[in-house]
């Protein structure tokens, strides 16, 4: 039984409404320059709409970027740790320790290879959003039948021809798992990597986000954690929209 | 985004920004990149002055400014050839100095440290001393800083008042009258100013923390230019002095938050701060010494750690 179209897209409208409502009336009661009215972000964004937008894309492409390098190592990394357990044995506490790595410690160092901004926001995209790509890739490898790697073995078939006609196909469903968990992590990973390595040029989110504290403009504030919000949910839903494309006929997992 | 935006996109991420070198090689000028460490604000007033006016081409140096931003690591640039000029202060330069990075003070563009605790003018506390004596007083600062930790140990506020985080905004300090926080003569102060605030500033220096702010570092040793440098600086710092406005207005253009009236307040607040006792530009050994003991104090510098070689007195040597 599937719930009509109106439902589903009342639903979150619904909740988007009384949230607006609630926000309104705490706003009322609490400082501007802690809690600004949603009238104030709407301001914001119609005062510094052109800087927002800017903004937005050089983020966007930032985090777009830093979910490319992450993906393209994490599937290498995967690919790598299936073929040699040695491998696997030697490197995997070490791309467990990435995931943990401050980009506020490394920076300064990033900023001095690369420069500020664009750089150190993508190498920050890169770092977050690279463990989840690898431990899904790699869990879906690893995951095909024992059954069907046994029959494929029989045959006598190469590394390369197990890898693309069984685990490859069959590692999607945990691919794309992880895949939509690092595509809102990518967007987080590069605001924080412009928080502490961007110089304001370009014009990008996470300096928006500084000046509005600096200038105690919530309202700038808001606006631009608004606009992050909306970029993380643009880039899960192309993320899904590929998952769906590539394996949701097949597998139920692919659209989850 | 198209393929070859992105691709466009990339290349310029990787290139650093523009570089001034080859039309500076054209016209017989030695390219120089000066790193600053904050944004583009009034504290540098002096060096976009010295671009917008000529002082520094009149030296033979074709100046770019490259802004920095909350983690500016303009000694490290140094080292990198990404700067050839570094914006810094003096008790950051001493500790990088014992982390083996080679650089050295030259000119300070702030005599007295910009930094200090703001509180309402009302309801606040007159001074250092007076802090302790309020019921449980709170003050937002940069736990287990330099600052923090020196006020502390010099005050013995250990237990007496509670450090909170500050997250860099002034809006807690608007909302609550009973605020203390942390903060540079050249930027909360002003911000609350305008959103109506009576605000009193006590200077770190006040407290026995007084570094030289905004000082031009060179690599160790001093390019054969240093000298140059730091007299064209002088002289663009004492126009800047007298007539702001220009440079203001480049200020205002990189950095929309300077807005007219903020640009104002900041260009008047600094220039005790820059002018100090001695007067623009002038270094003391005695005031370097007492930088080094400070960070011995709070243990940031092992005992006997001196200021010895730290920094070049460049005003009076004779042109390269």
């Amino acid at each position: 039984m599937s719930t009509p179209r109106w439902i589903r897209w009342l639903a979150p409208a619904a909740v988007a409404f009384v949230a607006i409502l609630a926000w309104s009336a705490a706003s009322a009661r609490i400082s501007p320059v802690l809690l600004p009215s949603p009238l104030a972000v709407a301001e914001a964004v119609g005062s510094h709409g052109g800087t927002l937008a800017a903004a937005t894309l050089t983020t966007g492409a930032s985090a777009f970027l830093g979910l490319v390098v992450a993906s393209l190592l994490g599937i290498g990394g995967a690919l790598v740790f299936q073929r040699s357990a040695i491998a696997e044995r030697a490197l995997y506490p070490y791309a467990l320790f990435l995931q943990t790595l401050p980009v506020v410690a490394i920076a300064p160092l990033l900023v001095v290879w690369l420069g500020y901004g664009p750089p150190v926001a993508i190498g920050s995209a890169a770092l977050v959003s690279f463990f989840p790509v690898l431990t899904s890739a790699h869990a879906g490898l690893a995951a095909a039948d024992p059954d069907q790697v046994a029959l494929m073995r029989l045959y006598r078939s190469s590394w390369w021809q197990e890898m693309r006609l069984l685990r490859v196909p069959g590692s999607l469903p945990y691919l794309f798992s992880g895949l939509r968990t690092a595509a809102g992590l990518s967007t987080i990973g590069a605001i924080v990597g412009e928080f502490v390595g961007s110089n304001g040029f370009p014009a990008c989110l996470g300096y928006l986000v500084l000046k509005g504290m600096r200038a105690a403009e919530t309202g700038l504030i808001f606006a631009a954690i608004g606009c992050a919000a909306l970029l993380a949910t643009a880039f899960f839903i192309s993320v899904r929209t590929l998952g769906t494309r590539l394996v949701g006929r097949w597998h139920p997992g692919g659209s989850a | 985004m198209s393929p070859v935006a992105i691709v466009a996109f990339i290349l310029a991420a990787c290139s650093g920004g523009p570089s001034s070198m080859p039309a500076a090689e054209r016209s017989g000028l030695t390219s120089v990149k000066v790193a600053l460490n904050w944004f583009p604000e009034p504290e540098f007033g002096g060096f976009y002055e010295g671009v917008l006016g000529g002082h520094y081409t009149a030296v033979g140096l074709d100046v770019e400014i490259i802004p920095g931003g909350p983690s500016a690591p303009t000694l490290e640039l140094l080292g990198s050839g990404r700067a050839q000029v570094a914006l810094t202060a003096a008790d950051d330069l001493l500790l990088k100095r014992t982390k083996g990075i080679r650089a050295v003070g030259a000119w300070p563009g702030f005599q007295l440290n910009p930094l200090g605790l703001m509180v309402h003018e009302g309801s606040g506390p007159a001074d250092f001393a007076a802090i302790a004596s309020m019921t449980d007083p709170q003050v937002a600062i940069e736990v287990g800083g330099p600052f923090q930790t020196f006020l502390w140990k010099r005050h013995g506020w250990e237990g007496v008042v509670q450090a909170v985080p500050y997250g860099g905004s002034v809006g807690p300090f608007l909302a609550d009258p009973g605020f203390i926080q942390q903060a540079y003569v050249t930027s909360e102060p002003c911000v609350a100013r305008a959103r109506g605030a009576a605000v009193r500033f006590l200077k770190a220096s006040d407290a026995g923390w007084n570094h030289y702010g905004s000082l031009v570092a060179f690599a160790d040793p001093p390019p054969p230019w240093a000298a140059r440098f730091v007299a064209a600086t002088q002289q663009a710092w004492t126009a800047y002095l007298e007539q702001p406005a220009r440079a203001n207005a480049e200020i205002a253009r990189l950095n929309d938050q300077m807005t007219p009236g903020l640009l104002d307040c900041v260009t008047e607040a600094q220039r005790p701060f820059v002018l100090g006792q001695e007067g623009l530009g002038a270094m003391r050994d005695e005031r370097w010494e007492a930088t080094a003991a400070a960070l011995v104090e709070v243990g940031l510098l092992p005992a006997g750690s001196t200021a010895a070689g730290a920094w070049v007195e460049l005003r009076d040597a004779p042109p390269d």
